[in-house]
C-alpha cells in the first residue's frame, strides 16, 4: 500500500527477507539495519503462515478482504472459511464453530470489522470456549475499500474490558508468543497484531456455497447434522 | 397446547440444539423454556446480527440452531441474511415475534414489523407470519425440515394476535 508509511516499508523488507532465504518466518528482523531501537512491526503474512504452523488443524475463519486473501494465498485449505460478505460476523462464525466441535477455531479479524462488532466480545466472554482464538490485524485502515483510517482503539483493552483474556503483539516475535499463548489459554484469547497494510494479489474462491460445503464436511467427515436421520422423517411424512 | 409447546416440540424433532436469542418479552415464555432445558443450549447475544454468524458457523461444525428476536431486532440481520446465509447455502432458522400490526402501541415498531414479511421476500428470505397457537407446531417443525433440506433460510414471524401484544393503551 502507501509508501510513505515508513513502517509499511519495514514490512516489504521483512518478506523480502524471507525471500531471500533468510531465516526469519515471523518477520521481526534478525538485524535491526535501519533504526536498531525500534522494533520491526509484524508482517501480516509472515504471521498468518506462523498461525497455519502452530496451528495446522485450525478451523480458520478469514475476515472478509485482506485476511482472506493473505490466506488464501498461503494455502487454499478445506479448514479455511472466507467471508466475502458478512461484514463484522468473522468472530461470531467463529464462536459458532467453536461451540460445535473441539478442535482448535481460529478467527482472523480485522480492526474496522472488529470495530463494527464490538459487542460480540461480550458474547464470546459469557461462552468462553477454550478452543477460540481470535487474531485482529490492526492495520489502521479499512485495507479492502481503499485504506481509509479506522478509529483508532484498543481493542486488547476493550476486549479485556468485555471479560477476555487480550493481548497486543507490535513484532513478528510478540505475535508468536501472543498467538501460542492465546490457543493455549484455558478460555477464548484474542491478541491484536499491529501490522502495516498490505495489498495481496491472492483471492480466496468465489463461490460461497462450496467453502461452505468443503469446510463443513472438512470438521464433520461429512456425518453430522442435519440431513440423516431427520431427512428420512421428512420422507415419511412424519406425523404432521 | 400452547404455542411454545408447538414451538418447542417442532425444534426437538428437527434436532435444533444451538438457540441464539435476545430478550424479548413477547417470546419470554419461549426462552425460559429452552435456557433450562436439554437438549437445548442458549446463548445471549448482544445483537441480532450476531446470531446469524453464530448459528451460522454452528451449523458449520454439524450443529443445528434457532434464532429468537423481535422483528425490530430482525431489522440488523438483513445484511447477514444476505450476504452470508444466501450465498453460503448454510441453513437459517428463526423465530420472530412480529411486531408493527393488530395491537402495536408504539410507531418505533411499525415501519419494519409491519412490513418485515415484504422485505424478506424482496431479497429472497422465505417467511410465514403465524397467528393462531393450531398450526404453530406444523408450521415450525415444516419450515425447520424445508430450511436444513433446501440450505435455504426460513424466518417465522409471530403475530401478536398469537403471543399476546402489551398492553400499554
Ligand atoms: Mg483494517
Amino acid at each position: 500500500m502507501s509508501s510513505e508509511d515508513p513502517s509499511d516499508e519495514a514490512g516489504e523488507a521483512d518478506r523480502a527477507d524471507e525471500g531471500n532465504g533468510v531465516d526469519d518466518p515471523i518477520g521481526n528482523g534478525g538485524e535491526a539495519d535501519e533504526g536498531a531501537d525500534i522494533p520491526r512491526r509484524a508482517d501480516q503474512i509472515a504471521c498468518t503462515e506462523r498461525v497455519l504452523g502452530t496451528t495446522p488443524e485450525a478451523a480458520i475463519i478469514a475476515n472478509l478482504g485482506v485476511a482472506s486473501y493473505a490466506l488464501a494465498g498461503i494455502e487454499d485449505r478445506p479448514r479455511n472459511f472466507y467471508c466475502w460478505g458478512a461484514m463484522g460476523l468473522a468472530t461470531s462464525i467463529g464462536l459458532g464453530v467453536a461451540l460445535a466441535i473441539d478442535d482448535p477455531v481460529t478467527v482472523l479479524e480485522g480492526d474496522g470489522s472488529m470495530c463494527m462488532s464490538l459487542g460480540a466480545l461480550s458474547t464470546v466472554a459469557a461462552c468462553d470456549p477454550p478452543n477460540l482464538a481470535i487474531v485482529v490485524w490492526e492495520n489502521g485502515v479499512y485495507g479492502t475499500t481503499g485504506g481509509q483510517p479506522v478509529a483508532t482503539v484498543d481493542i486488547a483493552g476493550a476486549a479485556r474490558a468485555c471479560g477476555l483474556a487480550a493481548t497486543t503483539a507490535e513484532t513478528g516475535a510478540e505475535f508468536e508468543t501472543g498467538y501460542a499463548e492465546a490457543v493455549a489459554h484455558e478460555g477464548a484469547a484474542l491478541v491484536v497484531c499491529r501490522v502495516p497494510p498490505i495489498d495481496p494479489d491472492a483471492r480466496p474462491p468465489l463461490d460461497s456455497a462450496h467453502v461452505a460445503r468443503r469446510f463443513r464436511d472438512a470438521l464433520t467427515d461429512g456425518t453430522e447434522g442435519a440431513e440423516g436421520t431427520v431427512r428420512g422423517e421428512w420422507r415419511d411424512g412424519g406425523d404432521q | 397446547m400452547t404455542w411454545i409447546d408447538g414451538v418447542v416440540s417442532a425444534l426437538q424433532r428437527n434436532d435444533v440444539r444451538r438457540v441464539a436469542y435476545l430478550p424479548d418479552s413477547a417470546l419470554s415464555g419461549l426462552i425460559e423454556r429452552v435456557e433450562s432445558n436439554e437438549p437445548f443450549e442458549a446463548v445471549s447475544l448482544a445483537r441480532e446480527e450476531h446470531g446469524v454468524g453464530l448459528l451460522s458457523g454452528a451449523y458449520l461444525g454439524g450443529e443445528r440452531g434457532v434464532l429468537l428476536c423481535q422483528s425490530s431486532g430482525l431489522a440488523t440481520t438483513i445484511n447477514a441474511l444476505s450476504s452470508l446465509s444466501k450465498p453460503t447455502r448454510i441453513p437459517f432458522l428463526a423465530v420472530v415475534s412480529r411486531r408493527g400490526d393488530l395491537g402495536e402501541f408504539n410507531d418505533a415498531q411499525v415501519p419494519f414489523g409491519y412490513a418485515v414479511g415484504d422485505v424478506l421476500d424482496d431479497i429472497g428470505i422465505r417467511n410465514r407470519r403465524l397467528d393462531v397457537p393450531e398450526t404453530v407446531e406444523r408450521d415450525v417443525d415444516l419450515a425447520a425440515k424445508s430450511a436444513f433440506s433446501t440450505g435455504e433460510p426460513y424466518v417465522l414471524l409471530l403475530d401478536a394476535t398469537l403471543t399476546g401484544a402489551k398492553d400499554e393503551f
